[in-house]
């Protein structure tokens, strides 16, 4: 005993000097399933500007902590400072966070681990003591599924640095490299347009640089949007969110203010994922054509109205007038001709009912189905596209077809085709929206969903009532001049206004999925052009060989995406050099315009997905270098390579100093080869 | 082809149906409902016309609501209001298997037990009024006044926090509710947002 007593005493002498020499210095706690420290940047506390600290959190398994803004419910981590005199805290310093759902519900806050980071300013007329000492009182909340309330005091001693010496980084400066790579930065080259409407609010964004990838609006106030709602975003060109409004009054609000997180990133390199938003406010102002609030009666009105303009609407008035043209060849069968118009009639209420049926659905659904949603669609604009282009090719007389007359067989082709070209109709006349029909639409979709069905009846009536008219009236068809040559200069005019809808057609397709869709569109539409052809001169199987060829063409590319995966930059040597400088590898391709091998190897393999898929893989800098135009510098930068002609296909792998030279015809497996093995 | 139609409609049904969120507004008819209490005495909204109401989202397993029972404050306001005639009604969302969720009988001990003095703790497992009343957290409070209005939705009080010393200084927006209502004047403070643990759905 006397033996161990000695030890103790030693033992127990060592772990007091221990605690004195520790003293109240406590840097980390572990409380509420969450290790907080309290770091800093530096080793030292420089003698003038400021220096960064910041509280590290990290969580267990499964828990969170919340964001400034910690969503439908939680609380956003507190601190309160004590420092020496002269030291000011600035603000926290948040990284993007993430959504947290827990259904009904959405949190915004952070898992596992995040560095909340403060600037601390020192005094300008210096201080007198030699060390620094910061404390910090925390509280937090944390949870999993239950949640637990944390609460620390933590302080921090740092040495002053040596006069004239910059203090150097500590241990844990690379907790605040990582966070301030999280940091939400000012939106440069970004335009942004916010509206304040009655039940949403609408933000939308301009950036110079479009991505695929998820988009969250997190607002920065806790009382302004309902968390859990879907923020619809369509993307052609631009991003806009549709914001739903929580039930809080906001119509003094004068901003919108938050971050945009975007998973795809909003710079070209894909690493910067948030930018701050403040927007100020549009109020939408009410227009003077629709008094608010609009009654059902009236809106419906409005609907009946709104469906006979849309009969002379260019997307419409094609359609009607072949019906017209029908209806005039037709008018001896009295009988039968009305049966004709019975089903048309149908047909457009039946698909007006549908697609009222579809948008509440959708809308209940939660997304921002507008009227002319279809059109958002490459495939339907290119379907309708080409659906108006037969029609224009048979009013010009290449080749005949019994998709409408029919005058061998009684009844139901007739009658089934009636009906569908007034779904046809229907789907053509929604992106012609009449002035009056957007205040009653929107009307429809925000009131019952009886009311709404009414309005779309409306509206199916008022499309469908001329050509009622000219059955019930049978005098009004008399109106119409009796068949003769002028029915072929008729139908050559037609023919041509449609061929306008179609050029419409396409240049939408432009803006929706680029010139290589147009070049796409294009050569379907002739291949069409020679298939009917082949079936008006009677050579039905070369026509339907034709016909499948292009169908094939067109299957083929719209399976292929087109390529706004692989990001293609305009040709530099400086920017070449630079990615290469980071160890990226690096992929050139020299083309031209007129360069037919070129624009093959591009549609074929350059933006086929599989090389998408292995370029976003290897992450390779993709370069195009366009010499359309025989640009002098990109002359110089093929001589380097001793050549004078395109195409032309470059590709420095990571890290190597020599270039390798693909061949001028390009197949995938080539491409993977080459790129594939570093 | 229709019969795909006919499957993508559908699912779009079922996406809506499951993602159906409340809409009460303040200033509108508050919802009716009938849940039964810890006695197993049910409890109907539209009965109580003619009587304030309070309804008091609650989880006693949540920091949150724990600040205002281990202080002994809530207690205070239920028992202060209850005897001016209103129905204090507190009601327990937590679905079976999630924090706060209790039988019938283990709830009375746990609020006899906290000194509960409100009118009746109702049980409502699968979260069926939460959700019709668009109840987010541990505790959210309606008031519903004598014609079943609901003139008051959100937080007990302004300062959101699980630190029993922040009762004292924060603005009562519930106290402030009934208040008015009792008086007959117009609620100023009519909707905040209201702050606490999720409701455990």
């Amino acid at each position: 005993m006397f033996s161990i007593l000695p030890n103790r005493i030693a033992g127990m002498f060592f772990f007091t000097t221990i605690c004195f020499i520790s003293g109240p210095v406590q840097a980390e706690v572990y409380a509420a399933h969450t290790r907080v420290q309290l770091i800093a940047e530096l080793e030292a506390v420089p003698r003038s500007g400021t220096f960064w600290v910041g509280l590290l959190m990290t969580m267990d398994e499964g828990w969170h902590v919340y964001w400034r803004n910690p969503g439908d419910s939680g609380l956003a981590p507190s601190f309160e400072w004590t420092l020496l005199p002269g030291f000011s805290a600035g603000d926290i310093q948040w990284p993007y966070p993430q959504a947290i759902f827990a259904a009904p519900l959405t949190s915004f806050g952070y898992a596992k681990q995040v560095l909340l980071a403060v600037p601390l300013s020192v005094p300008a007329n210096g201080f007198l003591s030699e060390t620094v000492d910061i404390k910090l009182k925390t509280s937090w909340l944390a949870c999993r599924v239950e949640c637990v309330p944390g609460q620390a005091e933590l302080s921090l001693s740092l040495p002053l640095a040596i006069r004239g010496e910059d203090p150097r980084f500590s241990n844990e400066a690379r907790y605040f490299g990582e966070a301030r790579s999280r940091w939400p930065v000012e939106m440069k080259n970004i335009a942004a347009r916010s509206e304040l409407l009655p039940g949403a609010i609408t933000l939308e964004i301009r950036p110079s640089i479009i991505r695929e990838g998820e988009i969250r609006f997190f607002p920065f106030r806790d009382d302004l949007i309902k968390n859990s709602a879907p923020q619809v975003s369509l993307n052609d060109g631009h991003y806009l969110l549709k914001l739903e409004r929580a039930n809080f009054d906001h119509d003094d609000l004068a901003r919108l203010e938050g971050i945009l997180w975007h998973q795809g990133g909003w710079d070209r390199e894909g690493f910067i994922k948030a930018v701050i938003v403040r927007s100020p406010l549009v109020r939408q102002v009410p227009s003077e054509k629709t008094p608010a609030p609009l009654t059902w009666w009236l809106a419906c009105f409005f609907a009946f109205i709104g469906g006979m303009i849309l009969n002379i609407m260019p997307c419409v008035l094609p359609v009607l007038s072949i019906k017209v043209l029908q209806l005039v060849q037709r008018e001896t069968d009295r009988a039968r001709a009305f049966a004709h118009t019975g089903f048309y009639v149908l047909g457009i209420m039946v698909s007006f009912w549908s697609l009222a049926f579809l948008l509440v659905a959708l809308k209940a659904a939660g997304h921002a189905a507008g009227w002319g949603f279809q059109f958002q669609s490459p495939v339907f604009v290119a379907a309708i596209a080409v659906m108006l282009f037969v029609f224009a090719l048979n009013l010009f007389g290449l080749f005949d077809f019994s998709f409408n007359v029919s005058g061998r067989s009684p009844g139901n082709k007739g009658l089934g085709g009636a009906f569908f070209s007034g779904v046809f109709m229907t789907l053509v006349a929604t992106p012609c929206t009449a002035p009056f029909m957007g205040s009653a639409l929107g009307f429809a979709l925000t009131q019952p969903w009886g009311v709404g069905f009414l309005i779309f009846t409306s509206l199916g009536a008022g499309l469908a009532l001329p050509l009622v008219l000219l059955m019930v009236f049978p005098r009004l068809t008399r109106l119409i001049p009796k068949p003769g040559p002028w029915m072929i200069g008729l139908k050559h005019v037609l023919g041509f206004i449609l061929l306008g809808s179609v050029l419409w057609l396409i240049s939408v397709l432009g803006a929706q999925s680029g010139l290589v869709a147009v070049m796409r569109m294009l050569v379907i539409l002739l291949l069409i052009a020679v298939a009917l052809w082949c079936f008006g001169r009677g050579r039905r199987w070369l026509g339907a060989a034709v016909l499948i060829g292009s169908l094939v063409f067109g299957f083929q590319a719209m399976v292929s995406r087109p390529a706004d995966g692989i990001l293609w930059r305009a040709y530099s040597a400086g920017d070449v050099a630079l990615a290469r400088a980071r160890g990226l590898p690096v992929f050139i391709d020299f083309t031209a315009a007129w360069c037919l091998t070129c624009k093959v190897n591009e549609l074929t393999v350059l933006r086929s997905s599989a090389v998408e898929k292995l370029f976003k893989e290897r992450k390779v800098q993709a370069f195009m270098a366009d010499w359309t135009n025989q640009d002098p510098r990109i002359s110089e930068a093929l001589a380097a390579f001793k050549r004078t002609s395109v195409p032309l296909y470059v590709y420095y792998a990571p890290g190597s100093s020599e270039e390798t030279l693909l061949p001028e015809i390009l197949t995938f497996a080539i491409v993977r080869d080459v790129v594939g093995d570093q | 082809m229709v019969k795909k139609m006919l499957v993508v409609l559908l699912g779009i049904l079922v996406l809506a149906a499951g993602s159906a969120s409340a809409q009460v507004v303040t200033g509108e008819a508050a919802p009716d409902f009938t849940l039964t209490d810890t006695k197993g005495v049910a409890h109907r909204l539209s009965g109580l016309k003619g009587r304030v109401v309070l309804l008091e989202w609650s989880n006693p397993d949540c920091p949150f609501v724990k600040k205002f029972y281990a202080s002994k404050s809530i207690q205070q306001w239920q028992a202060d209001y209850v005897s001016r005639g209103v129905v204090w009604l507190s009601i327990n969302s937590s679905a079976a298997g999630k924090q706060g969720y209790y039988s019938p009988a283990e709830l009375d001990g746990i609020l006899v037990a906290a000194g509960f003095a409100g009118t009746a703790a109702l049980l409502d497992p699968d979260g069926k009024v939460g959700r019709l009343y668009g109840a987010q957290t541990t505790p959210h409070i309606y008031v519903i006044d004598a014609q079943q209005k609901l003139v008051y939705q959100g937080a007990i009080d302004s300062k959101a926090s699980v630190d029993a010393a922040d009762i004292a200084t924060a603005t009562n927006y519930a106290a402030a509710a009934l208040d008015a209502v009792l008086a007959g004047k117009p609620v100023t403070v009519q909707a905040t947002k209201s702050y606490g643990c999720s409701v455990k759905y």
